[in-house]
């Protein structure tokens, strides 16, 4: 019965959100009728698209041609399994919030810019996301994820006054075209191989290793661009922070997360895992992704790039499990493979919550303040109560606290990578796996003081300009959009088992193992039957124990008065400007990764001309510079800039020469096909 | 039930005898530089004196900073739950419980580094960048150096490896001695003693953990206080029992309990005197020079695991 009704909800999803966007556009004349017909489409197609997930994880895969193209490989195919009910139901969930929040958000651009526009792109975007997850052939996936890259190119650039949005769409239209240059490539040789176009018969068991090797590698790259893995991360950080901030959310919630899903896809199901080294490849480059993310976030004090750059962290994390994943495949022992996985997917989705709601956070102060710049924050937290609360869920969610969310994949990857650690079958694989906890336990303490240092000087202390000092509290849609993502940060941190269900099938599907197989419930992974519980009572514990510390105070000292004075400041009145900003918070960390990130500084005293010793101010310049783009991309740029100017030469406007080109080419190739 | 109310009574001991550990490592330090120093007790006289003082609490402060006295001590008392100390049993205990305990000390962490920052003043929030500066640096030194531990025992549940090197598993190897080192550096770094830290002053020029609490007062200072011991006692049961597992109780019943109890308070005593001594012999050293005390600790678990994995 479902089987039916399920085509019919997922299609009415993207039915709604593309008939959403084109009656936004239609009555953009009218702008209350467009707004409203936008929203509603985007809160029912989202809840749609839930439902349909919903039914998806229990559903059988299916498949559907939905329109046949001139040839079989042009033909519009629809599938649908356990695995994309995974990330469909993402999708939706986060889609449905970000569109309450965006009811709120968008009316900041109200007069200043064309709010259907947005309205109908965020829209499409949504459709586009549902769609690569939906696509069953190549031809559906890349027409579909070219969508995805081309609208959320437009909505980057829906700023397009300010240079900052300028820069960013244009290395991002560079970067995604280049990805998906790279996932042709990875499909043609798939189809070369296992003879079809369909991802149902896209079955590459008996291809030889060194082709699947090169599927791999140019997986790898296709994906990987579109996830922000270092170093074909370089658009991320631009684009992320330039787009509105709703879009933000759905591009960091969302969007990567279809390069996860694509990936394993590729690699895991079409490719059955490979060698050993895909998986220390991956989990390298995730290594490598999660610590520069990191760092680079830690260094930056605008507020949206530091979430971005979190997000390559986050990315880097999940990259990890999955490289884990991929060595356990190799080795032959589907159950820890399976617990890696689950660990990425977990992580993945968790990460999509927490993510989009700091930056539906990010975004509600960047509409009352109108700055991004942590440095000029401070003091929000009486203005902005609520907003307040819950961006500080979302960064104990991020830092992996429990009994938050982030805390299960954080512990689930720990989890998977110590099995890496003790089952390594060599010696280099143990300590793969050891450094690999090495860097999850780095990675973790360093994301917990970004985000005390980006809560503490937003929302803490004192304001630092005007527009903090004026802040108010964000309008109610955009506060309940970010109450609701608080709520799932609190029910997927208090019950995971939720979340656990819904992955299981199709990582069994995938690997071959069930993640939650009884003989994980060894002692390395899980103590019999508690685990289940584990976390409701962690977090039963917590308030148990945070009562326990009250009544001891309480009993121990009686009843007590308060009195509040000014904080003391060295017998001076405090000042905004005397409070630890963003930058100064970080500048352990610069200086101890010196080696790393070489920060350089500039000090510009202004003195008086009449005597030097008074001095009218100071300015202080730190910079970090990007050093993926100055040492990898320039060099390369440098090199086609060259090879262009060579090839120009045949560029001479006369058209006769042209000719003479077609007739040279229109040989050359008769005399290939005639041979 | 019985067990049950040993594991209990573990936890209440554990939150009693904090302070007075406190007390030991501070009357020895005295004794050392031939000063009479404070009473044993001194540090339970103070939290009681703490206890009933009335709070003064900065303007600026939101309600963060009136929480986290409270988060603190109860995400530290969560811990207590969660570790092995007479015997080989924890209340709670799951596999993993090790990423657990540490992650609620980053909890109890992460709200004391805001609430440094929440009242404007610049030496909170200058302590608050620093304790999370070196909990950065020394989290990874944790997690290998348990790891240390974990590997001949093959399991990461903390009570199982109690109860593995207690019951005469595989112990001393060249591993065993690199990794005591370590642990005794992280010691050091994570309970906030000089050459990393200085317990005793909140001078600017040595304020890490104490920055973070120079602006509490009252009932809030008193649990921030008690939950630091706390935090201390903790980290000792561990090294006492992963380290010098011998005497802790494999067996249920009161007798080896007891036996275990009397062992594991001598063990505390004797890290505390170690330490004691330790922080005598060095003078404080520059904050910059952390990370390369605390990736000399990280290299020496790293190669008690390479010894492992080769031996």
């Amino acid at each position: 019965m479902a089987e039916s009704y399920r085509w019919l909800i997922l299609l009415g999803a993207l039915g709604l959100f593309a008939g959403g966007a084109a009656s936004a556009l239609l009555f953009a004349r009218i702008p209350k009728l467009s707004d409203w017909l936008a929203h509603v489409c985007a809160l029912l197609g989202n809840v749609a698209l839930m439902a349909g997930a919903i039914i998806g994880f229990s559903a059988k895969p299916g498949q559907a041609v939905l329109f046949h193209g001139a040839f079989t490989f042009t033909d519009i195919v629809v599938r649908q399994s356990a695995f994309a009910a995974f990330f469909l139901f993402m999708t939706g969930a986060i889609g449905l919030l970000v569109s309450i929040y965006a009811i709120g958000y968008a009316a900041e651009y109200r007069g200043r810019k064309s709010l259907a526009l947005l309205n109908a792109g965020t829209l499409l975007f949504l459709m586009a996301m549902a769609w690569v997850v939906l696509s069953g052939n190549v031809f559906t996936f890349l027409l579909a994820w070219e969508t995805m890259s081309i609208v959320s190119y437009f909505l980057v650039m829906y700023e397009h006054e300010q240079d900052e949005a300028q820069k960013a769409g244009f290395v991002y239209v560079v970067m995604t075209h280049i990805g998906t240059a790279f996932l042709m490539i990875a499909f043609f040789l798939l189809q070369h191989y296992t003879g079809s176009f369909d991802f149902a018969r896209m079955n590459a068991a008996n291809m030889p290793i060194v082709a699947k090797s090169w599927v791999f590698i140019f997986a790898f790259i296709g994906f990987g661009t579109k996830a922000g893995l270092v170093p074909l991360h370089i658009w991320l950080p631009r684009a992320h922070p330039a787009a509105p901030s709703h879009i933000s959310a759905l591009m960091s919630g969302v969007m990567i997360k279809t390069a996860i899903y694509g990936f394993l896809l590729v690699v895991v199901q079409f490719l059955h895992a490979g060698p050993v080294w895909w998986g220390i490849v991956a989990l390298t480059l995730g290594a490598v992704s999660a610590l520069f993310g990191v760092l680079h976030a830690l260094n930056d004090i605008d507020m949206k790039r530091m979430l971005a750059y979190s997000s390559i962290e986050n990315i880097g994390l999940m990259f990890m499990g999955i490289g884990t994943a991929l060595i356990f495949c190799s080795l032959r022992q589907p159950v820890p493979a399976a617990l890696a996985l689950m660990a990425a997917l977990i992580h993945a989705m968790n990460h999509a919550f927490f993510k989009s709601l700091l930056f539906m956070g990010a975004g509600a102060v960047l509409s009352v303040t109108h700055t991004k710049n942590m440095n000029l924050l401070g003091g929000l937290i009486r203005r902005m109560p609520q907003t307040a609360l819950f961006v500080l869920f979302g960064s104990l969610s991020i830092a992996a606290l429990p009994p938050l969310n982030g805390f299960v994949g954080e512990w689930m990857l720990f989890q998977s990578m110590f099995a890496l650690g003790f089952s390594g079958t060599n010696i280099g694989l143990h300590m793969l796996g050891i450094l690999a906890v090495a860097v999850l336990a780095i990675t973790g303490a360093l994301v917990a003081m970004l985000f005390v240092r980006a809560f503490a000087t937003s929302f803490l202390a004192l304001p630092r300009s005007e527009a903090a000092e004026e802040a108010c509290e964000a309008p109610l849609t955009m506060r309940t959009g970010m109450a609701l993502a608080t709520a799932v940060c609190l029910m997927l941190g208090v019950f995971p088992f939720a979340a656990f269900g819904a992955v299981r099938s199709s990582i069994q599907a995938l690997t071959g193992a069930d993640a939650l197989a009884p003989n994980l419930f060894s002692p390395l992974f899980m103590a019999s039957g508690s685990s289940k519980a584990a976390m409701g009572t962690i977090a039963a514990v917590l308030i148990v124990c945070s009562g326990i510390a009250w009544l001891i105070a309480r009993i121990i000292g009686g009843k007590t008065k308060t009195t509040s004075v000014d904080t003391w400041a060295c017998t001076n009145t405090l000042e905004p400007r005397m409070t630890y900003t963003a930058s100064g918070y970080s500048k352990p960390v610069r200086v101890a990764s010196r080696f790393l990130l070489k920060p350089s500084r500039r000090l510009i005293v202004d003195r008086n001309p009449k005597s030097p010793y008074f001095i009218r101010g100071y300015t202080y310049i730190s910079r970090i510079p990007l050093v993926v783009e100055e040492f990898a991309y320039r060099p390369v740029m440098h090199l086609l800039v060259a090879g262009a100017r060579i090839f120009r030469k045949i560029q001479n406007g006369q058209v006769q020469s042209y000719l003479v080109y077609l007739f040279a080419t229109l040989v050359i190739v008769l005399f290939f096909t005639m041979r | 039930m019985e067990t049950i109310l040993l594991q209990t009574a573990q936890i209440v001991l554990l939150v009693l005898f904090a302070p007075i550990l406190t007390g030991v490592i501070k009357k020895t330090k005295a004794l050392l530089q031939g000063r009479k120093g404070p009473a044993i007790m001194q540090t339970y006289y103070d939290l009681r004196k703490f206890m009933r003082k009335d709070a003064v609490v900065s303007k600026e402060a939101s309600w963060i900073f009136t929480a986290t006295p409270y988060v603190v001590f109860g995400a530290t008392l969560a811990v207590t739950a969660l570790i092995p100390v007479v015997s080989d049993h924890a209340l709670l205990s799951f596999t993993g419980d090790f990423v657990l305990v540490v992650y609620l000390f980053a909890l109890a962490r992460f709200f004391l580094a805001m609430s440094g920052v929440d009242t404007g003043s610049s030496f909170g929030a200058m302590g608050s960048s620093r304790d999370m500066f070196i909990s950065m640096l020394a989290e990874p030194v944790l997690f290998i150096t348990v790891l240390v531990m974990a590997i001949p025992a093959q399991t990461l549940n903390l009570s199982a490896m109690v109860k593995y090197l207690a019951t005469g598993g595989q112990h001393i190897t060249p591993a065993y001695f690199m990794m005591i080192l370590a642990f005794v550096m992280l010691l050091v770094t994570e309970t906030g003693r000089v050459p990393v830290d200085n317990p005793d002053t909140h001078l600017e020029l040595t304020m890490i953990h104490e920055g973070t609490l120079l602006e509490y007062s009252g009932k809030q200072l008193a649990l921030l206080v008690w939950g630091s011991s706390l935090k201390q006692i903790i980290l000792f049961a561990l090294f006492a029992d992963l380290c010098f597992p011998w005497g802790v109780a494999t067996e249920p019943g009161l007798g080896p309990w007891l036996l275990g109890l009397v062992l594991l308070l001598l063990k505390m005593v004797g890290v505390g005197i170690l330490l004691a001594s330790v922080e005598m012999s060095y003078a404080k050293m520059r904050l910059f020079k952390v990370p390369r005390y605390l990736a000399a600790a990280f290299l020496l678990s790293l190669f008690a695991l390479v010894t492992e994995f080769l031996l």
